[in-house]
């Protein structure tokens, strides 16, 4: 017998109580939680409408990138070629996502808007190779989809560069 | 003039000077007065003369208005748009020269006519806007002037 | 000379101490104050003060200066931005008009990160824009060269690119053309920009308006990493930066040396970086199989294939080497064939005579002397470009320059220069006595058959030259490391080297090896052949075995130059083959001898015999100069060999700048190889009825080259002049007739 019988009584009963209660185990990838609206999952590269890619392969998300998992080599548009809408374009862009820390800085170092960090979080994979995701990647629509929570619940604030204006 | 007269006029005049990149401006005149106006083969000529690079005599050519890098009309008319012209309506001038004529400023008619210019200031400043038909100073002259200036130079032999 | 006067200069309330007449930029940075500027330079000449970045407030004068047309006055009160807000306002104001027109397309532009205009727009300039009307836009990128692009948007007319054409290569082939706005950098028409240091205005340009075409967009200032190396393409030894990203060679910059390069760097070391990406590139070793060609084989049995012929020749192995090796790859050849096999004979690029170590000074000291006098077949230009950058700017201080040979402003016929070494340095002749009298007086061979300018050493000694602080004498050697190249093979070993016969094996070392008829001929009468090279070349046809090169920028190592300074190479790419030190140190164990395959290390070995124990690691980025040695016994004239008679006009033939293994590799720099023409006087063309642009035959017992003529006003009479690639087999008696 322990020197503290009804000490272990107490915890019983806590173990106890629970039989009672509704679980809140959620089911998933049954069920998916709908994600806060900024969450940071998976980059996407992002076109223009006529199609031409944003990008122009300029590096800056490389250089603010704190895990080094961007490479980019540019090249140059032409007539017959021509990707982005200036001079150069990102002819090979590669996000290695077992480095990525999903910090977004990248998204805040681009000066065209062309990289933004979406929704998706389920990029397992069961090679290290696999995780190395190539412009055409990037640039696709994700396979997947997720749902987000009606961004009006949270209260956003307004972002400082916004305020000052 | 032969190309080699051409040279030997230019080396003449380049003795009067200490130093003979000091000579490149009557040598282009020279040149021009042969072809009419200065094109590359004359700039070579020119460099040759001087012992000069072409590209140096076209640096020189083209940063002053009275040298022609492209071929002139029969009849030249340069419009002065430098600032004492230009606060007494240079600019409407040149526009009703362009009307007039049918082109835009530095092009040439199309039946080889008249070539139209706008130009830095052509020293006639007290008598504003200046315009140079010719090598003749016209001044002042007033957009409602134009249409007799233009028919004068059509009629002109 | 006697030192400057001194006088006290207060920048933003410090007072500084400088010699009257310094530039305000630089008293300002004595004072620890900046002065931010674009245009001046001041490696470029006077100041401009083109740019307006230097306004400051100078106490007494009513408006603001541009400070770099300013030197320093006694008592002048000078303040800048940091604590004047006149000046800021100033300096604020520049930069808003030199970005009215500026496109802001900094996340494309080249210079994007490493750009004086972004970075003192950021520090000085305003951070937002008020510009609302649509910006002048031009077309873009307007070739200046197959080399240089320009972006008329960009540039802020500094004029930086056409004072170094005009006043530093003086070329004076990039101009402004057309006036204020329009004004715009150019050449003459639609011509390419063909100086042989045009390479040099892309880095003088302070924004992103001339930029390399090989570079373009190529990395960014923070994906490279800068190895500083040294240039291994002539016997100048230019100290470069090499720009690598992912393993490979993506430019060369400059790196300022004072007195070897002063920061200029010539186009065929700028541009020729590409070549051991050539397609041609050898990366496995080679062996000939009898009516099949060339079959690959592991290095482990190409060592064992070299062993087998080394070992069957002994010491009947007769080795070429091409002064491109570093110092230290000579060394261990030489210690594997000397000490291991007892094999002297040797085809050295040129052994450089030791009298001209009491005739050394650095290459600045060209630009200080008084009177220079360049002897020799060829141009200096063509040779050891930077050399002629510094003869162009002695003559600017005011020096005499005389060239002494076929285009020289002393004309002499070609082979005549040991003839004139001889005449300068008689007692009667004015030119030598001037050079005698002189307190800075320098000699130079440029051409071929020096004989290691022994002539020039000569000469030199004979004028008392190396008496003088501020003279001396600089020979001009063919190759980039031949003078290192022959001092580590001698210094290896004692034995006379014999002339084996029959030779059992020839061992080419380099392509320019390969290229030297007599080493052809030599490998006709070998009977094993076994060549080490880069490309598929001339070598390759001779070979029984072929193991794989590396170029300068994939060794570690040590090259001498041409003034005797031993300076650092770096690897700065991995080669796609192991580097010769490695191979020749596994078979050197086989034959009993101690190589070690680490650089350092053969070169501790080298340096206790030849450079007094000079430590690898005390070989600073910018190398010192050993000091001059003592005054030898004068050596006497070499007696000058006869020249050959016959009729006709003497042949010149020259190597181009742009020629070699290296830029025939390079497809931005063929523009710049030499054209199909012979230079002729005016007067022989005269004779022969020829015109310039004329096609005409040159002819030589029974040969026949069709090429095109030119005629040369600085060409001797009965003398032409043919590039070495065009010249085939001409002798040096030549007939020209119209095609």
């Amino acid at each position: 017998m322990s020197p503290q019988p009804l000490g272990s009584l107490h915890g019983f009963a806590v173990t106890f109580r629970q039989i009672f209660r509704k679980p809140i185990t959620q089911q998933y990838p049954e069920y998916k939680r709908p994600l806060y609206p900024r969450f940071r999952g998976r980059h996407r590269l992002n076109r223009f409408e006529n199609g031409l890619e944003k990008c122009v392969g300029c590096s800056l998300c490389a250089a603010a990138c704190p895990a080094d998992c961007i490479r980019v080599v540019a090249a140059e548009n032409t007539p017959e070629n021509r990707v982005s809408a200036g001079e150069r374009y990102a002819r090979i862009y590669e996000i290695n996502m077992s480095r990525c820390i999903f910090c977004g800085y990248c998204e805040i170092a681009c000066p065209f808007d062309a990289i933004t960090l979406g929704n998706e979080y389920e990029i397992s994979e069961y090679s290290r190779d696999d995780l190395i995701y190539t412009k055409d990647m990037l640039l696709a629509e994700p396979r997947k989809r997720v749902t987000i929570q009606d961004p009006e619940l949270f209260d956003t604030p307004i972002p400082y560069y916004r305020a000052k204006a | 003039m032969s190309t080699e007269a051409l040279v030997d006029q230019i080396r003449a005049i380049a003795e009067q000077y200490p130093e003979r990149e000091s000579a490149i401006m009557p040598a282009l005149h020279i040149a021009q007065e042969r072809y009419g106006w200065l094109p590359p083969e004359a700039l070579c000529e020119v460099a040759d003369a001087l012992e000069l690079t072409p590209a140096y005599c076209k640096a020189v050519a083209s940063f002053y208005d009275m040298y022609h890098l492209r071929p002139t009309g029969r009849h030249l008319v340069e419009v002065c748009t430098n600032v004492a012209c230009a606060l007494v309506g240079a600019q409407q001038v040149v526009e009703a020269f362009e009307a007039e004529l049918g082109l835009r400023a530095g092009e040439t008619t199309e039946d080889g006519e008249v070539t139209l210019r706008a130009v830095e200031c052509a020293g006639g400043c007290g008598y504003a806007p200046v315009v140079v038909v010719d090598h003749r100073y016209r001044e002042p002259v007033r957009p409602e002037n134009v249409p007799a200036i233009v028919e004068g130079l059509r009629r002109a032999p | 000379m006697s030192t400057p006067e001194l006088v006290t200069v207060t920048i933003d309330d410090r007072a500084v101490q400088v010699p009257k007449g310094t530039g305000l930029v630089e008293t300002a940075l004595a004072a620890g104050v900046e002065i931010p500027v674009f245009c001046y330079e001041p490696r470029l000449g006077p100041a401009v003060g083109a740019c307006r970045m230097c306004l400051v407030e100078v106490e007494g004068m009513p408006k603001l200066q541009a400070g770099c047309t300013l030197t320093a006055q006694d008592g002048m009160t000078v303040r800048t931005a940091q604590t004047s807000a006149k000046a800021a306002d100033g300096q604020n104001a520049t930069l808003e008009f030199l970005l009215v027109n500026h496109p802001l397309d900094c996340p494309v532009c080249d210079k994007g990160g490493e750009c004086p205009l972004q970075d003192l727009t950021f520090r000085y300039g305003p951070g937002r824009t008020r510009m609302t009307f649509p910006k002048l836009t031009f077309d873009k990128p307007i070739p200046i060269s197959p080399t240089i692009a320009l972006d008329r948007e960009r540039c802020i007319l500094c004029y930086r690119c056409t004072r170094f054409s005009e006043g530093v290569s003086e070329d004076g082939e990039l101009v402004t053309v057309n006036r204020g706005a329009q004004s715009m950098i150019a050449t003459f028409e639609d011509e390419p920009y063909r100086g042989r240091f045009s390479g040099n205005v892309i880095e003088l340009c302070p924004v992103g308006a001339l930029t390399s075409t090989q570079y373009r967009f190529l990395a960014r200032p923070w994906e490279i990493q800068n190895v500083p190396s040294v240039c291994g393409l002539c016997p100048v030894g230019c100290n470069i930066d090499v720009t690598t990203r992912e393993g490979k060679v993506k430019r060369v910059l400059s790196r300022n040396h004072p007195e070897v390069d002063e920061g200029w760097l010539c186009d065929k070391g700028r541009f020729a970086f590409s070549h051991p990406h050539a397609r041609d590139r050898i990366t496995e070793p080679l062996r000939r199989v009898r009516r099949r060609g060339f079959e690959e084989l592991s290095w482990d049995d190409a060592v064992d294939e070299a062993e087998r012929m080394l070992r069957a020749a002994g010491t009947r192995i007769v080795t070429a080497l091409s002064g491109s090796e570093t110092i230290e790859q000579a060394y261990a050849l030489g210690k594997l064939l000397r000490q291991g096999l007892g094999a002297h004979a040797a085809v050295l690029p040129e052994e450089t005579s030791t009298a001209l170590d009491a005739l050394r000074l650095p290459l600045s000291a060209i630009r200080d002397a008084e009177l220079v006098v360049v002897v020799g077949d060829q141009p200096v230009e063509e040779r050891a470009p930077v050399v002629d950058l510094w003869l162009r700017a002695a003559r600017r201080r005011g020096a005499e320059i005389v060239t002494i040979g076929p285009t020289g402003s002393i004309q002499t016929p070609p082979g005549s220069a040991p003839q004139v070494c001889r005449d300068l340095a008689a007692e009667n002749n004015e030119l030598g006595r001037r050079l005698r009298g002189g307190q800075r007086s320098i000699v130079i061979w440029s051409g071929p058959d020096g004989r290691g300018g022994e002539h020039i050493a000569a000469l030199a000694h004979a004028l008392g030259l190396a008496d003088v602080a501020g003279s001396g004498a600089f020979y001009l050697p063919d190759t980039p490391n031949g003078r290192g190249v022959a001092d580590a093979w001698s210094a290896v070993a004692d034995g006379e080297p014999a002339d084996p016969e029959p030779i059992a094996l020839l061992i080419v070392s380099g392509d320019e090896a390969a290229a030297n008829p007599g080493v052809r001929a030599l490998a006709e009468r070998a009977e094993m052949v076994l060549a080490i090279t880069m490309f598929q070349g001339l070598a390759v046809g001779w070979a029984d075995l072929v193991l794989p090169g590396t170029s300068y920028l994939e060794r570690d190592g040590t090259y001498m130059n041409l003034e005797g300074r031993v300076q650092r190479l770096r690897r700065t790419v991995i080669p796609p083959a192991p580097d010769e030190l490695a191979w020749l140190a596994k078979l050197a164990g086989r034959f009993g001898v101690e190589l070690s395959p680490h650089p350092s290390l053969v070169f501790e070995d080298v340096s206790a015999r030849l450079f007094g124990g000079l430590a690898f690691a005390d070989i600073a980025a910018t190398a010192a100069l050993p000091t001059r040695a003592k005054a030898a016994p004068r050596p006497p004239l070499p007696e000058p060999e006869p020249q050959l008679g016959g009729d006709g006009l003497r042949l010149l033939r020259y190597r181009s700048l742009f020629s070699g293994a290296a830029v025939e590799r390079v497809a931005e720099l063929q523009f710049q190889r030499p054209a199909r023409e012979v230079e002729i006087s005016p007067e022989d063309a005269a004779a022969k009825g020829i015109a310039s642009g004329n096609e005409v035959a040159v002819r030589h017992n029974g040969t026949s080259v069709a090429l095109r003529a030119t005629l040369n006003r600085r060409l001797a009479p009965g003398v032409v002049r043919i590039a070495d690639e065009h010249a085939g087999d001409l002798g040096a008696r030549v007939e020209v007739g119209r095609a």
